[in-house]
């Protein structure tokens, strides 16, 4: 992992850990999905749009439906803290 | 015309308590509140215009949730994930309904527990919650996640759902500052209707935005008081309005043969309820109404005045609405005026709006179980000297209690407590 993705997957971990309370910090690796860790559709809101506040973007949500697993969302993150 | 109640209706019991308010967090801490005349209304933030006084509960979520974690850890867990992000009423309203579900012993794996109802009390219980993230919005951030669950007073009844683990029905029942008794009327007639064998009441606290500070401060209908000392509480000739109090009450009902049959302890019994309109829409109370709930409730537990000890009255401290429960009063008690003592449990905890029914029930239940009435804390001059009002706690024999509950929309109700 680059230290920009790794930057990014910090900030979302830290978000999953917060909103899905209780939940072991070593489950969450990149390769997984928030519904795999437990978390419902308000969750995985909760979880996007805290991660996007924390870092400081507006993403359209759009862009973030496809997302399967937290990579896809790391990388979507990532386009736009490029930008 | 007055419905009898046929004799094979089931009596309906009260068999678990739960309170966190002004007065403290639990159902002992409300009950000590009352012992002592010791009142939760003091100074809080006001504004130029909004009321510098309220009753608002001081209560640790987190010493809550560690307390719930050392004695049942998946329960505890359960909280912890339910009750993280969401509007505070639905916080207090759940350490309520456990604490009534604890006593009544309904834990999860209590046999019949997974049928129990469940019926919150109250409508736009959140007004502060919506206000903070209306302003989000208008400043153009996104509004908090969860509002789109939490918004709706349901979440209350789901959130309760959820952390007992019951699937019986539920739904809530709004009537204004008459939504407790409303929530315990419904209850009433699903118990002896056989919909289900226990039900929890859970009156929700009421979260006021400054919108709604500022409207009833509008109306007159909101105490003015800038300070304790110039308070006059309810049936004080000083009185101006109501303050504002927060608390979440929840009892649990029950069918008396099912309560029995599983070594449930009666607390009480719920033996008459009514709720009635008025064909009008406004605040103004109305003598008539109020006094046709009280005689329908009466009737209903196969009463007369002259069985009441002690009338727990609605009161808020608004003059028009001090002085129309008087006057409805002297209608029903007439003769036993001199006799029935009267107590005003607002004066103690604030006016707690959606839950304050089921506050009022706690009150009486901890005086027909302690063997004491509750005084008042800022009742000097009373409006009228006919009632026997009680103005210092002292002992007292109390079996049996009316609990007067009314609202704006015209809703008038009356409940009566007897021994269990």
């Amino acid at each position: 992992m680059d230290p920009e993705t790794e930057r990014i997957f910090g900030v979302v971990k830290a978000n999953v850990v917060k909103v899905l309370t209780g939940l072991d910090p070593a489950l969450v690796t990149i390769e997984r999905s928030l519904t795999e860790l437990g978390a419902n559709s308000v969750d995985r809101v909760e979880v996007v749009l805290y991660s996007a506040e924390d870092l400081g973007l507006d993403v359209p949500r759009a862009e973030l439906h496809g997302a399967r697993n937290l990579a896809d969302l790391v990388a979507v993150l990532r386009r736009h803290a490029g930008r | 015309m007055e419905p009898a109640a046929p004799a094979s209706f089931p009596r309906v019991v009260i068999s678990g308590r739960g309170f966190v308010g002004g007065p403290g967090t639990g159902y002992p801490a409300l009950v000590a509140a009352l012992r002592a005349d010791r009142s939760a209304i003091r100074a809080v933030a006001g504004g130029p215009r909004v009321p510098a006084l309220g009753a608002p509960a001081d209560f640790a979520a987190e010493e809550w949730l560690a307390a719930l974690a050392a004695a049942e850890p998946d329960v505890a867990a359960r909280a912890r994930r339910l009750l993280r992000n969401v509007p505070r009423p639905a916080l207090l309203g759940a350490a309520a309904a456990h604490e009534a579900a604890h006593e009544a012993g309904l834990g999860p794996d209590a046999p019949g527990a997974p049928g129990t109802g469940v019926i919150v009390a109250g409508s736009n219980l959140a007004q502060d919650w919506g206000f903070a993230n209306a302003g989000a919005v208008l400043a153009g951030r996104s509004p908090n996640p969860r509002h789109a669950i939490v918004y709706a007073d349901s979440h209350q009844v789901g959130a309760v759902s959820e952390l007992l683990g019951w699937r019986g029905p539920g739904l809530t029942a709004g009537a204004a500052a008459a939504s407790g008794h409303a929530a315990l009327f419904q209850a009433w007639l699903w118990l002896r209707a056989g919909v289900v064998e226990r039900c929890l009441v859970l009156g929700a606290a009421t979260g006021f935005s400054p919108v709604e500070a500022e409207a009833f401060a509008l109306l007159g209908a909101a105490a003015p008081a800038a300070s304790l000392a110039e308070l006059g509480g309810p049936f004080d000739r000083r009185h101006a309005g109501f303050v504002a109090g927060e608390a979440a009450a929840a009892v649990v009902l029950e069918a008396e043969p099912a309560a029995r049959a599983r070594g449930a302890v009666p607390r009480g019994c719920l033996a008459g309820a009514a709720l009635l309109l008025g064909a009008r829409h406004g605040p103004e109370p109305d003598v008539d109404d109020e006094e046709r709930a009280m005689r329908r409730a009466l009737a209903a537990a196969g009463l007369n005045a002259g069985n009441i000890d002690l009338v727990s009255a609605h009161a808020t401290g608004t003059p028009a609405g001090d002085r129309a429960e008087c006057a409805a009063l002297r209608r029903v008690f007439a003769g036993e005026l001199g006799r029935v003592r009267v107590n005003a449990p607002k004066d103690l905890t604030g006016h707690t709006f959606s839950s304050a029914g089921v506050v009022a029930v706690l009150a009486c239940l901890a005086q027909m179980e302690g063997g004491f009435l509750h005084g008042h804390a800022h009742l000097a001059e009373p409006i009228d000297d006919q009632l026997r009002l009680v103005r210092r706690a002292e002992p007292a024999q109390i079996r049996t209690a009316l609990v007067n509950g009314f609202g704006f929309g015209g809703f008038a109700a009356a409940l009566v407590l007897t021994p269990a």
